[in-house]
């Protein structure tokens, strides 16, 4: 990246806490670096979650607002990574319950760029047989399992992000879990 | 009275608050083109359902003389009182409200429930003041 | 290995197998170690994680470099909305209500400030603190370029003390300090630009 301004290029390369830090005493630009430093990953995340892109842009525009609001409550400038995430899942979810029964869930639509939608994914079939396999679960339990398995949340979080109890995560978890793992071994 | 009729009613209700000098768009451009994909109507003030019931958001411009601490829970108090008024009203079938209240007023009519929102209880007031000045201007 | 799940011959369920690979301790590990079917498990447990990351992997690529359109545009809006700053809370009477003020409107209120008070223009001025939380502490940093002529002692002193009887008016923040400092002294009245960048 050949980019003429330093400082941007150097606030690129800058630990998580030092960004935080000055962000959240008001600094634009170093919140634009989070930003970019985490919005793919939240973009993949959100539309794994939402199934489309529009709404992933979505949450992760109301990830960001939020998070630049409430930077000063992030007590440790490091974790800042997986409070994005958890943030991210959260609007997720609400945009997946305001557009319910809106929108067909059972396909991630492909983003609009690139040689091929879904490139690495069709190249593998495992992964592609796991596209597959997740698509059959039921809504709650893929939801439960795509928080967890790839957003890294807690139990407890994941409890919090979809309004039910921690027992009851377990349970989501649990089955969808057990199906996976028997497909699975189909894919074998 | 549909929900835009009802953002525009507390629209004025919040103009008419003693210290208020205007009012600006409550969904911001970020939260508009959330809106937008919904398809939500723009008004200044956003009027959203909830299970609980109405969540009215609205940002203000306030006038310099009223210390922003008292003049935001003015507001939110007038919302409650003048949108309590109007679910009493609606009960009685006065206002030509339908749809769950079950009012004499609709009977015979087939209000589909897209166009016809009840006026339920106020469940949460959210008011951001982003401005001070000396002179009204809405 | 066989096509059976691994939780009925032994006794030991997925899910025990899953909290043991999750927090990598159980009473039961000497069985684990040991029970073929655990094993099993437990490496189909190991390859579901593996391929989940490489999905979660395959879809950050897919969702495109920081670079591109979609980044630009959600920054674009947000900056409309950075610009008004934090927004600081103010205490309700309902639990469910919210009221803010926006840091942006206080700025430009201590800005007006440096307005009414002779010979100051303020530059930089800044909110330190945690202001998005209630009854958090807060300093104010000002830089005021002064006009040669004006006792600097009194119109700091002023600033001062109009900023203070104003965050005290206008906002529920627990201001500890207010810092000022002249950064310039001009020879003549040439008003500097009002409302300058707040860098």
């Amino acid at each position: 990246m050949t980019v003429p301004d330093r400082p941007r290029l150097n606030l690129d390369d800058a630990a998580d806490s030092f960004l935080v830090e000055r962000a959240s005493d008001g600094d634009v630009s170093s919140f634009e670096s989070l930003a970019r430093r985490y919005g793919p990953l939240m973009r993949g995340y959100a539309r794994r979650l939402t199934g489309s892109t529009a709404d992933a842009d979505d949450a992760v525009q109301e990830t960001l607002l939020q998070a630049w609001n409430q930077l000063g409550k992030l007590q440790d400038g490091s974790a800042v990574k997986p409070w994005l995430m958890r943030i991210c899942g959260r609007k997720s979810i609400d945009l997946i319950r305001k557009r319910k029964n809106t929108v067909n869930l059972d396909d991630v639509e492909p983003f609009d760029h690139g040689p091929g939608p879904e490139r690495a994914v069709e190249q593998d079939t495992q992964m592609r047989s796991l596209v597959e396999a997740l698509k059959r679960l039921p809504l709650e339990q893929r939801q439960c399992w795509v928080l967890k398995e790839m957003g890294g949340q807690s139990y407890e979080d994941i409890a919090k992000t979809m309004d039910t109890t921690t027992d009851s995560v377990r349970g989501r978890l649990s089955r969808a879990r057990t199906t996976l793992m028997k497909e699975m071994e189909d894919w074998r | 009275m549909n929900k835009n009729q009802l953002a525009l009613r507390v629209q004025e209700i919040i103009a008419g608050v003693e210290g208020v000098a205007g009012l600006y768009p409550a969904r911001s451009a970020v939260l508009a083109g959330i809106a937008s994909t919904l398809g939500a109507n723009e008004t200044v003030v956003a009027v959203d359902t909830a299970d609980t019931g109405l969540v009215i958001r609205a940002r203000i411009a306030a006038l310099t003389g009223a210390p922003a601490p008292r003049l935001v829970r003015d507001v939110a108090a007038a919302v409650r009182a003048e949108l309590g008024g109007l679910a009493g009203d609606a009960r009685a079938g006065s206002v030509g409200l339908a749809g769950s209240v079950g009012s004499a007023g609709s009977a015979g009519s087939a209000e589909s429930v897209e166009s016809v929102t009840s006026v339920g209880p106020v469940s949460s007031v959210e008011i951001t003041v982003c401005g001070f000045t000396d002179v009204r201007f809405s | 290995m066989n096509n059976e799940l691994p939780d009925p011959g032994c006794g030991h369920s997925l899910d025990e197998l899953e909290e043991y690979l999750r927090t990598g301790q159980s009473a039961a590990e000497q069985h684990y170690l040991r029970c073929p079917e655990c094993q099993a498990g437990l490496a189909g447990l190991r390859s579901l994680q593996r391929l989940s990351g490489q999905l979660a992997a395959a879809d950050t690529e897919q969702a495109g470099s920081a670079d591109e359109p979609w980044l630009q545009s959600i920054l674009g809006n947000l900056r409309l909305e950075m610009r008004s700053g934090r927004s600081i809370p103010l205490s309700s009477e309902y639990p469910e209500d919210a009221f803010f003020e926006t840091e942006g409107s206080l700025l430009a209120l201590i800005r007006r400030i440096g307005d009414d008070v002779d010979g100051a223009t303020i530059g930089k001025c800044r909110l330190h603190g945690d202001i998005t939380t209630p009854g958090a502490d807060v300093m104010i940093e000002v830089n005021v370029t002064a006009f040669f002529g004006y006792p600097l002692p009194a119109m700091i002193e002023s600033l001062r003390s109009r900023i203070a009887a104003m965050i005290s008016t206008h906002s529920e923040l627990n201001l500890t300090s207010i810092d000022v400092t002249v950064t310039d002294v001009h020879e003549h009245f040439s008003p500097a630009p009002k409302g300058a960048v707040n860098e």
